[in-house]
């Protein structure tokens, strides 16, 4: 009993994080090993019955046009929606660190939507924009303007799908960005209104740099969502028209299912694991280097 | 350099409180005054309205010839040292004292040539590429002086710029600072909380409290002459003793009587002192004009020892008199044998004493 007491107390924070440590284990570790072997398999999601297959998966990955466009989508989900909840998280944040009325409230408003399920804002979008009955045909209906059938077009969609997303997660991107803004002394901007820089120099020379560990935050978290996004593809086009909207996460999702190819898609799977964990290093050790001390 | 001039100056927050009271100061051109207080007394706020970083609500600031209220404090000609030095940590030195000079678009080689000068003055240099997160205090403190030496202001300002450094250091940029004072010629003018750095630097020194200018005079002065109460405080280090004595009179003569002792006035102030007959006064004396004596003449005063601190060259010593704790300052020999819990006999040089109204804080015996 006295050795088992001496033991718990040494190896308290050990058991601490173990139920988490199990829960992971259970929920991602398990099943990316399982995901791992099923790369390597032709198993059709459902039967009894697989090969393995070596790197076959892999190398037909690599050249198969939709997943060559899937990762160029991926990519520009990831890439653009980043660049859009940047701009507007920062200049949300830049606008709502200064006082004014109704402050609170325009900051309630713009964090809102991060608390809506991808797919319900996939679907209320898809509600605007559909052709009959769309609330933005009706819109232009009553300007006099022919319907337009928004997501019929690929690249349009695609465009569709980054705004929405935006919209959706700038919220996050503005609390980061605030945080940031109200870490920064005030002094630092009484010694630069000294030394005579004005609103744009001081923005330009003191707020920016300063601002570098939070903009790799927001950068990593936003990157990260934007190369995962699935909800709001599927929600909004399901990756159509064609496979013109697909995201890699989508067109695993369509692969393993649709085309009961869940070795393939598993391998599709692994490879996008691979390039987001490379990006979040990436990007996480550029964060270190940027810590400040004031 | 330029003047300074303070005329009615007041500060109120939205909230209502009003933190600095109709002040008037003129500061003369290269002059080095320091603005000195407790903690609340409103010197820094003072400061900022002076650098521009704080609106006055009242009166007007005049820099040089120009009354700057509404003028952006890169406007006005000044330079500022703050106390946590603020150095923009992404930039190197060099880049940190040449920030505000490119702000102004001066010539590349008139920048690069006086951020050197600067440096070397500061013996900065090899500091030059270097981050503040890479310096120490006593360096970083430096590269916020040479800073502000760059610009070339009209008017230094310095917020309690050595609070943050330790005791040695303070010392030694005291010392620098009051020789960039000597060689610049510039005006300065220097918040400090610190008596010892008001004392040592300033050619003159505003005694604040609660928003409102108690002093203005010279070190010496303000030791030797303060105007109230709370300035004989405030100056001083042990601060200065405060007696209340009644004023009395014997064979025509006004004297000052404390619990068995008979206090005398001194010649100069006895016809002030009538006029005060059956009233009380506090009596100031400082802790360097109380000495030892025998015990027999009418004017010692018993005290027991408390506390006895050795500082090598003298002694000071507390004592107790009648329920007030009051500070001597002896010398080592005078001061020799005596044992904590002792009861002396301490006497006052009445030529040196205070005498302050009770209801108005005024020092009467000036």
């Amino acid at each position: 009993m006295k050795n088992f007491d001496k033991f718990t107390r040494r190896h308290m924070v050990n058991l601490l994080y173990l139920p988490a440590l199990v829960m992971f284990g259970i929920f991602v570790f398990y099943p990316f090993l399982k995901g791992v072997r099923l790369s390597f398999t032709d198993w059709n999601g459902f039967s009894q019955n697989f090969n393995y297959v070596g790197l076959r998966n892999y190398t037909e990955l690599f050249q198969d046009a939709n997943v060559r466009k899937a990762f160029l989508n991926t990519l520009i989900y990831g890439f653009g929606s980043t660049l859009l909840q940047q701009c507007f998280g920062l200049g949300y944040a830049v606008l709502l660190n200064q006082s004014f009325a109704m402050r609170k409230f325009a900051r309630t408003v713009i964090y809102m939507p991060v608390m809506i399920a991808g797919v319900i804002m996939g679907y209320m979008t898809y509600f605007l924009l559909q052709y009959n009955n769309g609330a933005l045909n009706d819109l232009i209906g009553f300007f006099g303007m022919a319907p337009i059938d928004w997501l019929a077009d690929g690249n349009r969609a695609v465009l569709i799908i980054i705004a929405i997303n935006s919209l959706q997660f700038v919220g996050i991107s503005m609390v980061i960005y605030l945080a940031g803004l109200q870490n920064i002394p005030k002094s630092f901007y009484e010694a630069s209104d000294i030394d005579g820089a004005g609103k744009i120099n001081q923005f330009i020379h003191i707020t920016l740099p300063l601002l570098k560990p939070a903009i790799i935050t927001s950068l990593t978290i936003n990157l990260i969502g934007g190369l995962k996004l699935f909800d709001q593809i599927k929600a909004l086009t399901n990756g159509g028209p064609g496979y013109e909207s697909h995201s890699m996460s989508t067109l695993i999702d369509a692969t393993y299912f649709r085309s009961q190819q869940a070795g393939y898609s598993a391998a599709m799977g692994i490879v996008l694991f691979l390039f987001i964990l490379v990006i979040s290093l990436v990007m996480l050790r550029s964060f270190d280097k940027r810590r400040f001390e004031y | 350099m330029a003047s300074v001039r303070l005329r009615a100056v007041e500060k109120q927050y939205p909230n209502g409180f009003k933190a600095v009271h109709g002040i008037d100061l003129d500061i003369k051109e290269g002059e080095f005054m320091v603005l000195v207080g407790p903690s609340g007394c409103a010197k820094s706020t003072t400061l900022r309205m002076i650098a521009g970083l704080e609106d006055a609500t009242g009166g007007t600031i005049e820099i040089g010839d120009k009354v700057v209220n509404d003028m952006p404090a890169k406007d006005r000609g000044i330079a500022m040292v703050f106390q946590n030095y603020a150095l923009y940590p992404h930039m190197t030195v060099y880049e940190n004292m040449a920030f505000g000079l490119r702000m102004r678009k001066f010539p590349k080689e008139e920048v690069d040539a006086r951020v050197r000068d600067a440096a070397e003055k500061l013996e900065i240099t090899e500091l030059l590429n270097r981050k503040p997160k890479e310096m120490s205090g006593g360096q970083r403190q430096r590269v916020a002086l040479g800073r502000a030496m760059v610009r070339q202001p009209e008017v230094f300002l310095f917020d309690e710029p050595l609070s943050n450094l330790d005791a040695k250091l303070r010392v030694s940029m005291r010392v620098r600072i009051s020789q960039l004072h000597k060689q610049m010629g510039s005006t300065m003018i220097y918040v400090t909380h610190d008596q010892t750095e008001a004392m040592t630097m300033g050619d003159r020194i505003t005694v604040l409290k609660d928003g409102e200018i108690m002093q203005v005079d010279t070190p010496l002065n303000l030791y030797n002459r303060p105007a109230n109460k709370f300035v004989a405080g405030f100056i001083g280090s042990p601060m200065m003793n405060f007696l209340d004595v009644t004023v009395d009179s014997r064979d025509g003569l006004a004297i000052l009587r404390t619990g068995e002792s008979i206090l005398p006035v001194p010649e100069r102030l006895q016809e002030t002192v009538k006029k005060y007959a059956g009233q009380t006064l506090v009596l100031g004396v400082r802790p360097e004009h109380i000495k030892l004596t025998s015990g027999d003449g009418e004017d010692a005063l018993p005290g027991e020892i408390l506390v006895k601190e050795e500082m090598g060259n003298e002694v000071i010593v507390y004592f107790d008199y009648t329920g007030n704790r009051l500070t001597a300052r002896l010398s080592l020999d005078t001061e020799e044998g005596h044992k904590l819990n002792d009861t002396e006999y301490f006497t006052f040089d009445m030529s040196r004493c205070h005498l302050f109204d009770t209801q108005s804080e005024v020092n009467i015996a000036l």
